[in-house]
């Protein structure tokens, strides 16, 4: 069989001459390394969908949140959860500072955003506000449905080390997302 | 430098594809049959950034060594990734099967 050499610089910045057959592995090699970095720096990507808003205005209130999916490798892994489940999701998401349960009810309870949350739509009420003592339930669900889109695309992610919870220096916890996340509105 | 593990129980194939790795400054680390393999991964998983296997279509000891590499690597973000190879000869149906199982296929030339 003909083969192909062509030259390639290697990690040092050095010239070497490559046998293009096993080109296509160190490419393979490559797009893992560059997939674990993105991982350990960003976490994984998460696809938050947004519907009933008015254009052109984006995450405005009154929109519902749909959906949330896990995108690995260009694949949509939906997450299945509650409706005060993806609020907490999208809260985290929005806000990327470590927070206590305290926070986080206080946060919800003052966003417009999740006050009028699915009001656009003409069903019945899509307002949930997460009281602080649940705030801890919630994040297991999550972990729950991160751990089953996980089991789903045959990947080996630990959901605690995604949704983390830190302690502070007192015995109060703080949550945090530790994801990339993108909003579609639909 | 990142680190390879590389199963391979073809030998001459598994020398060629070290040698031309490390000319690309990875650091790589042969095993000729899968239960090798376990056991450097038990020993020092956390030192292997990539795993790269040979796998067929009709070698089912390939898929066991596939699902018992997989089994071993622990829930943690900085898990190595597992890389298959497989040849031309295999098809489409191989490559998603590999991919099903977490790991990224390449079709040798």
């Amino acid at each position: 069989m003909e083969r192909t050499w062509f030259l390639r610089r290697n990690a040092k910045g050095q010239g070497v001459l490559l046998d293009d057959r096993f080109l296509p592995i160190v490419r393979g090699i490559e797009v893992l390394l560059a997939e674990k970095r993105s991982l350990i720096a960003v976490g994984p990507q998460l696809r938050i969908f947004h519907r009933l808003g008015v254009p052109p205005n984006r995450c405005s209130p009154g929109e519902e949140i749909l959906g949330v999916c896990w995108i690995h490798r260009g694949r949509e892994f939906p997450l299945r959860l509650s409706l005060s489940s993806r609020i907490l999701i999208d809260y985290l998401c929005r806000c990327r500072l470590p927070q206590t349960a305290a926070q986080i009810e206080a946060g919800i309870r003052a966003d417009a955003f999740y006050i009028r949350h699915g009001t656009n739509g003409k069903a019945g009420s899509q307002v949930r506000m997460i009281k602080k003592r649940a705030v801890k339930v919630f994040v297991q669900r999550v972990r729950l449905a991160l751990r089953l889109a996980f089991i789903q695309a045959d990947v080996r992610l630990d959901p605690r080390a995604i949704l983390v919870s830190q302690a502070t220096d007192t015995n109060v916890a703080t949550y945090r997302l530790k994801v990339r996340a993108e909003w579609f509105h639909v | 430098m990142a680190r390879v593990l590389l199963l391979d129980s073809d030998e001459s194939n598994a020398h060629e594809l070290s040698v031309y790795l490390e000319g690309q400054h990875f650091s790589v680390k042969v095993c000729r049959d899968s239960k090798d393999a376990v056991d450097v991964l038990k020993r020092d998983q956390n030192d292997f950034e990539v795993l790269i296997l040979d796998i067929s279509r009709d070698r089912r000891e390939d898929w066991e060594a596939l699902d018992s590499l997989r089994r071993l690597i622990k829930p943690g973000i900085p898990g190595p990734g597992m890389l298959c190879l497989t040849g031309p000869d295999n098809g489409a149906d191989v490559v998603l099967k590999a991919e099903r199982k977490g790991a990224r296929c390449v079709i040798r030339r």
